[in-house]
């Protein structure tokens, strides 16, 4: 049977919008999905800033300018028979050196999330007489309106 | 009449931030997509000046930055709308990518901004209405959880942050030498290094206090007032009045820009071309001055 054409005074009623059609409602659903990911993620960032040290700018939990960056210096220990020999980056060698930059880029962005395995093989490679390799932070925080430091230590290898 | 079943929940959920019209919503987007494109190419450019040695080679550098500028100009051309922001998402995905794990927010905002042109960029009754509903709700998500963030961080109730920033930074000691005594401001000026047992970095004047709260509160209180149609024009003044005043002082597109384009969104009406024109003229000057002090 033909369908009956709506009749002109059926398509709108005086005085009101048209009616519109509904939207696709898969497409709406994968919006929809996107947003909730996106309204979640922070509070799963928030926790990963909390629990490791993650970089509140960082990995997009949308808390930029919540924490003044901190200062942060590293070196390297190389524990042996007769105890730890610090070296400060400046005493590295060329590649441990820039793995100890690198390192310590990851460490502000991921906290204790940074592996430290990429620093320690190019530590140990270029001094083999070393029985374990530690990696030193010495962080300038801003807590509570003051500068405070801390200090961790971290095994690199093996 | 023609019956429609009652909207779904979905619809409902999506439609809470507003649903113009479709011819209004189909030239707000095309106006947004340009804006867009131009954000993100300034953003690349900026970066492309950069010297970290942390960044990708000067090389994927340029290629990102003069691809985006391709995209921006092919994105003029009738009917290439959705082919520029694809290719710009692809862009900027490589953007986020290779800058992990320090890649910035703003360019994470940027990318699900092309993305949510670009994935619902069909020219039919369903998409412009789905990409509006979507870069709406990007910035009221976004915006909020950057106050509860602040809030939660503890380091704005007492100005801390903004404490730390006057000590530290020209841009806004500046501003903030008007809102607060001179010996004030001068101990502040005084503990730019960063000595363990340094401080206090905190904010006595009632006008600096009560700015380092009207940003956390703002952030957090106005975006409601953008899923109210009765609230919606007082919250996008108010919004813009609030990204305007923090840019007095943080002075980066990078937030600040791409905010007010997706604030404008709310705005009911056809875009004006003397906004659009204004907002692409602010990001070629800010460029041309960031190329010009570096």
């Amino acid at each position: 049977m033909k369908p009956r054409a709506p009749e002109p005074e059926e398509a709108a009623p005086p005085g009101a919008a048209p009616a519109e059609p509904p939207r696709s409602r898969s497409r709406a659903r994968l919006l929809l999905a996107a947003l909730a990911v996106l309204a979640l993620w922070p509070a799963i960032q928030l926790a990963l800033v909390r629990t490791w040290d993650v970089n509140p700018w960082k990995l997009f939990g949308w808390a930029m300018y919540t924490q003044a960056p901190p200062g942060l210096d590293t070196r390297v220990g190389l524990e042996g028979d007769d105890g730890t020999v610090w070296l400060p980056r400046h005493g590295l060698a060329p590649a441990p050196r820039a793995a100890l930059d690198a390192y310590r880029e990851r460490r502000r962005a991921l906290g204790r999330l940074a592996s430290t395995d990429a620093l320690g093989e190019a530590v140990h490679a270029r001094y083999p007489e070393a029985k374990r390799v530690v990696v030193e932070c010495r962080f300038v925080e801003l807590k509570e309106g003051w500068w405070r430091e801390r200090v961790e230590e971290d095994v690199a290898w093996p | 009449m023609p019956t429609h079943p009652p909207p779904s929940l979905e619809d409902r959920i999506l439609d809470l931030t507003g649903r113009p019209p479709l011819d209004e919503t189909r030239a707000r987007l095309a106006a947004f997509r340009l804006g867009l494109l131009v954000h993100v190419t300034a953003v690349a450019v900026n970066w492309w000046t950069r010297t970290s040695p942390f960044e990708p080679p000067l090389a994927v550098r340029c290629v990102l930055a003069g691809g985006l500028l391709a995209c921006t100009l092919a994105a003029l051309r009738p009917g290439w709308g959705r082919r520029a922001t694809g290719a710009a998402s692809a862009l900027v995905a490589a953007e986020v990518v290779l800058r992990l794990p320090t890649t910035a927010n703003h360019e994470l905002l940027g990318l699900l901004a092309l993305l949510a042109l670009t994935v619902f960029g069909r020219d039919d009754a369903d998409d412009p209405r789905l990409a509006m509903a979507g870069l709406r709700w990007l910035l009221v998500i976004v915006c909020t959880w950057a106050g509860l963030q602040k809030l939660l961080s503890g380091a704005w109730l007492h100005g801390e942050f903004l404490a730390f920033e006057i000590a530290t930074s020209e841009r806004f000691a500046v501003v903030f030498r008007y809102l607060m005594p001179a010996e004030e401001w001068m101990t502040l000026r005084g503990l730019a290094e960063r000595l363990p047992g340094a401080g206090p970095y905190r904010l006595q004047a009632p006008l600096a206090l009560a700015a380092a709260w009207a940003a956390w509160l703002g952030e957090l209180g106005l975006p409601p007032l953008l899923l109210w149609e009765r609230t919606r024009r007082f919250g996008v003044v108010a919004l813009l009045g609030l990204f305007a005043a923090i840019e007095v002082g943080a002075r980066e597109l990078a937030f600040g820009g791409l905010f007010v384009q997706l604030t404008l969104l709310f705005w009911p009406g056809h875009p004006r071309r003397a906004t659009l024109a204004f907002i692409v003229a602010a990001y070629v000057g800010g460029v041309a001055f960031t190329l010009g002090t570096r």
